[in-house]
């Protein structure tokens, strides 16, 4: 579907003459260049994982967190250029803190996810300003139970029970599919997404990578917290278990 | 209509002709007391929101917990304190939202309470509160207090109101470091009794929490026995002259 769009991609306010955006179109590509970035809605929460791709041997483990707390309730996994998705999720916990403010309660998770698509997607219409070149999947646990939000650098936002985004979305989400995530604890699903980051993994092409999760469930209290050191072990230990059952074969 | 009048006197008018905004209390908590004991810090307050003269409101929760490590007792203005809670909310808030092992202690808290009332009175719009600030983090106990004017200090026992001029005496005189919890229930619940029988707005209902390296208990509201068979309160109207 890439085409070079000559004369017509040097604006974000300009259309194609078949009907596209390609500014929008080019921001996407900096999301699909990033790391793999995955979010499963479970039956009693959601899970998010990221593939961190690790640029330098002497950064501090750790450090440079992809997912981000937005209330207490939920949280945002970034994928794409680092500093857009910061600028995204500062903008996320003031609405989400105004909201708290006006009306005395959390912000819903669907109230959450059009915000932050309506911001999305005002960087969209203005020559002046370029257009986001991240995805956020927001994952969050309000009075309607868990729920799973993709947002795209074009503002599209759609509710999923797993999503993926990044370098190896396509076997992600193949991989997902397989899952029934339905009948799955987050406690289960933390291990699956482990697995699922491990073998998406391109070890020819990137080298280190450092694996982040974080999760909102019936057992972290509804809280968004990353996920306990304990269990975190474990799911590397099976994600690299199951890795070498499949270089066995 | 007598509360409008003394409100219109506190009405600061600067000469350019805007007014600063006014401040005068209207549903007030009365004293609070707190100190220092061996695992932490206890706190007493009673449960009454005065209207002026009337004593409307009889369940106010005048002690709250702040985070993880503090405790916040306020006497002052009901709806003044019920804003700093829900300032401190956010505040604890972002603390928990860098989710990185560390939250936010009662020193700091202390701090940016004073630094809230210190700004608010420089804008001649103070917040109608003493407040009472005390917690336990990594073993160390703090107690501190705040003022309306943004005056600020930490010692081992501490009292807002009448409590300063009734509690304290018998806390100079009969605190000590190392208090058992029982000790310290026992003196705090003198020092309460003291206000009860001599402050107008107290009520007998109070509400004692107490804050260690474990977390917070705050103790349902409870009545202390109080005693006026005094000789001297019988036949009150002995030694009066009548006017016919």
């Amino acid at each position: 579907m890439s085409s070079i769009g000559t004369g017509y991609d040097l604006s974000v306010t300009t259309f194609s003459p078949d009907g596209r955006v390609f500014q929008i179109e080019y921001a996407a590509k900096a999301v699909d260049n990033s790391g793999t970035v995955i979010g499963i809605k479970c039956k009693d929460g959601i899970v998010l994982g990221v593939e961190k791709l690790i640029s330098s041997k002497m950064m501090l483990p750790g450090s440079n967190r992809r997912i981000h707390a937005v209330h207490r309730h939920s949280g945002m996994a970034v994928a794409g250029l680092a500093a857009d998705g910061r600028q995204i999720v500062a903008r996320a916990k003031s609405e989400a803190a105004s909201y708290e403010r006006v009306y005395g309660e959390a912000i819903p998770v669907k109230e959450l996810a059009d915000r932050v698509a309506s911001y999305v997607h005002l960087c969209t219409l203005y020559w002046w300003l370029r257009p986001f070149g991240c995805g956020i999947i927001l994952g969050g646990y309000d009075r309607e139970g868990p729920q799973l939000y993709m947002i795209e650098p074009s503002g599209i936002s759609y509710r999923y029970f797993g999503a993926a985004i990044g370098k190896g979305r396509q076997a992600a989400k193949t991989e997902i599919e397989k899952l029934k995530l339905s009948e799955m604890t987050c406690r289960e699903g933390v291990i699956e997404v482990a697995k699922i980051i491990y073998a998406v993994h391109d070890e020819a092409k990137d080298k280190a990578f450092e694996l982040e999760m974080s999760w909102v469930c019936d057992e972290s209290n509804h809280q968004h917290q990353k996920v306990p050191d304990d269990l975190l072990e474990q799911a590397k230990a099976a994600a690299k278990a199951a890795l070498e059952e499949m270089d066995a074969d | 209509m007598e509360l409008q009048t003394l409100a219109m006197k506190d009405a600061t008018i600067v000469d350019d002709g805007t007014t600063e905004r006014t401040s005068y209390p209207y549903v007030t908590g009365t004293s609070v007391i707190g100190m220092k004991y061996k695992e932490g810090v206890i706190m007493a307050a009673d449960t009454g929101g005065s209207y002026g003269s009337t004593l409307r409101y009889k369940s106010v929760e005048r002690i709250k917990p702040i985070g993880k490590h503090s405790l916040l007792g306020a006497s002052g203005e009901i709806s003044d304190f019920q804003e700093i809670l829900r300032y401190l909310d956010e505040l604890i808030l972002y603390d928990n939202m860098w989710d990185d092992g560390n939250s936010l202690g009662p020193k700091e808290v202390h701090n940016y309470l004073t630094r809230v009332m210190y700004n608010r009175r420089n804008k001649f719009d103070p917040l109608w509160n003493s407040l009472v600030l005390g917690g336990v983090k990594n073993g160390q106990k703090y107690l501190g207090m705040v003022s309306m004017n943004g005056t600020h200090f930490e010692d081992n026992h501490v009292a807002t109101g009448f409590g300063n001029h009734l509690a304290r005496p018998i806390l100079r005189a009969e605190w000590h470091e190392d208090l058992s919890f029982e000790e310290a229930v026992k003196l705090m619940e003198k020092c309460l009794l003291v206000l009860l029988y001599r402050d107008r707005s107290a009520i007998n209902k109070f509400q004692v929490a107490k804050i260690t390296e474990e977390g917070v208990t705050i103790s349902q509201p409870y009545a202390l026995k109080t005693y006026w068979g005094f000789s001297a309160f019988q036949n009150p109207s002995k030694g009066a002259v009548g006017s016919w």
